[in-house]
């Protein structure tokens, strides 16, 4: 493909824990404004894979070595603050920060852009719009975030990431933790949010990444065992193992 | 499986042991109360003690004032390197082997006997340095004794409270020190407050780090930090060895139990005015 078209590209890399290698050989072409899903078992190295693309693993003590590209700058060698602002992550327990909406939603602001108070107030407005939170909590941001709902929560963590304007956008199972109605919210805001924004999500659930997904990542034993676009991977998978998973994921 | 009948035995002893926790608290303070109650007046609040041999009359108002600020010299010198170096450990340290070597001195200092702070704190800063007897140095060797009650403790809490979101900052490209200061302090300050005062209220109890290091038998309140200064514990202490006045002594243990206790309630309150990381919003109703 194309590198124009990619946003983050390249590898082999691997990935250590200490002395324990927990991904190996791992080549990625993630395509610009489409949603990667990334699936496979418990315990394959999705979380990690993940956690690897905004270096976060760093901060666990993990270590990566191999060259991979953030739209053609090896991101191993980029500064953390600056990779971590381009790539954004949203992890599966909602976290908010036990303070105000408002108060949410400015921390990041504030702390990568020089805003007069109306252009602050502005922003949080239109990215919690865009999570369609806004509505909900009828414009009251002095509440409390830790008063939201577990789908809120997680909405309102979405349009933080969101307010340090990344490009790319890294959920790890996001739903796992909702019920029906606001995985379906959240599955909605994603595939809006394509859009303008390149999205990488790990998910267990195979129907949630057959629905919102682009193209697919099948993952076991810290190896990508299949890449592929969506309607390909579901339709004909190449890998005896990828049919496998998705036979028994149907089945179960 | 377990009859019923050894359950139930089981049940009430550690029910019994529970409640032993209760009324050895209830009757240490009963008892003290009751018998200290006799002596307790404005004057014996509010003067400084006298008659001879001295302390078998007046009151202990120097020594409330000196235990004051005692503990909170000693807290806030515990407090500052306790928390420091827990914030060091969960935060910043990315070498095993200092953070777990921080981490068992924590342990091996929190083992010490408290007349070990005394020793060293005379050796060191009275003998070797040449500091004068006084309130300073008191207050350091009470504040080394402190640093693993605080340390251990902030440990624990920054650990619970911080780390998901030092974690969250890093994923928005926020450095880690901003969000210990933005976010880790304010969201963690009851918690570590709460825990100040407790080693506060601990260190105004100790005896051992201050007799030779600072408190004396009479001092005016001190009015710097290089005079001596009288301490409740020690006067107590005096009071009870010397043979002075057990009446006297059961008053200054009175004194120094209803401080603990007003610390201890403002401990309590602390999270009645904070909601999360901000102060209570009373003005407005979400």
């Amino acid at each position: 493909m194309e590198k124009e078209k990619l946003a983050i590209y390249g590898g082999p890399i691997n990935v250590f824990y200490g002395k324990k290698q927990v991904l190996h050989d791992i080549s990625l072409e993630i395509e610009k404004n489409k949603i990667t899903a990334i699936i496979g078992q418990s315990g394959c190295g999705k979380s990690t894979l993940l956690k690897s693309l905004n270096r976060i693993i760093e901060e666990e003590n993990g270590t990566i070595n191999g060259d991979l590209r953030l739209f053609g700058k090896n991101l191993l060698e980029m500064d953390e603050e600056k990779l971590r602002k381009t790539i954004g992550m949203v992890f599966q327990e909602p976290i908010v920060f036990p303070f105000s909406i408002e108060k949410n939603m400015t921390y990041g602001l504030n702390y990568h852009f020089s805003l007069s108070k109306k252009a602050r107030k502005e922003k949080v407005r239109h990215y919690l719009t865009m999570s369609g939170l806004y509505d909900e909590v009828k414009g009251d941001l002095s509440m409390h975030a830790t008063n939201l709902s577990g789908g809120q929560k997680q909405r309102l963590a979405i349009s933080r990431a969101l307010s340090v304007e990344p490009e790319i956008l890294l959920l790890d199972e996001p739903c796992s933790a909702l019920d029906m109605k606001n995985t379906l919210l959240i599955e909605d805001l994603l595939v809006q949010l394509k859009e303008q924004y390149t999205i990488v999500i790990v998910t267990h659930n195979l129907a949630q990444a057959k629905r919102i997904s682009d193209h697919i990542i099948f993952m076991d034993g810290g190896r990508i065992i299949e890449s592929a676009d969506k309607e390909k991977f579901f339709a004909a998978p190449e890998n005896p193992l990828s049919l496998k998973y998705i036979q028994y994921m149907e089945k179960s | 499986m377990m009859k019923y009948s050894k359950r139930l035995g089981v049940r009430i002893l550690l029910f019994l042991l529970g409640f032993s926790v209760i009324t050895v608290t209830l009757g240490i303070f009963v008892y003290v109360f009751y018998k200290g109650s006799s002596v307790i007046s404005l004057s014996f609040l509010l003067e400084g003690p006298s008659g001879i041999p001295i302390g078998t009359d007046g009151g202990v108002f120097p020594a409330i004032i000196g235990t004051l600020y005692h503990g909170l010299l000693a807290g806030l010198f515990g407090s500052l390197i306790g928390i420091g170096a827990a914030m060091y450990i969960v935060f910043f340290s990315r070498h095993r082997f200092l953070r777990n070597l921080i981490q068992v001195s924590f342990y091996f200092l929190s083992g010490l006997p408290s007349i070990i702070f005394g020793l060293i704190g005379y050796t060191v800063l009275i003998f070797r340095f040449g500091l004068d007897r006084s309130l300073l140095c008191a207050s350091i060797a009470t504040g080394m004794m402190l640093i693993p009650f605080v340390g251990i403790r902030a440990q624990k809490i920054l650990q619970e409270e911080g780390e998901p979101f030092i974690k969250e900052s890093l994923s928005l490209g926020i450095s880690k020190a901003y969000a210990v200061r933005k976010l880790v302090l304010p969201v963690s300050f009851t918690n570590l407050l709460s825990a100040s005062a407790l080693a506060m209220a601990y260190g105004m109890g100790a005896v051992a780090p201050l007799m030779y290091t600072g408190a004396v038998l009479f001092a005016n309140i001190p009015e710097r930090l290089d005079q001596p200064f009288m301490s409740l514990p020690f006067h107590l202490y005096i009071l009870v060895t010397d043979g002075i006045s057990m009446e006297y002594a059961y008053g200054t243990a009175f004194v120094l139990l209803v401080l603990i206790l007003i610390i201890h309630f403002f401990v309590r309150s602390i999270g009645f005015f904070r909601e999360g990381g901000e102060w209570r919003p009373w003005k407005k109703k979400n």
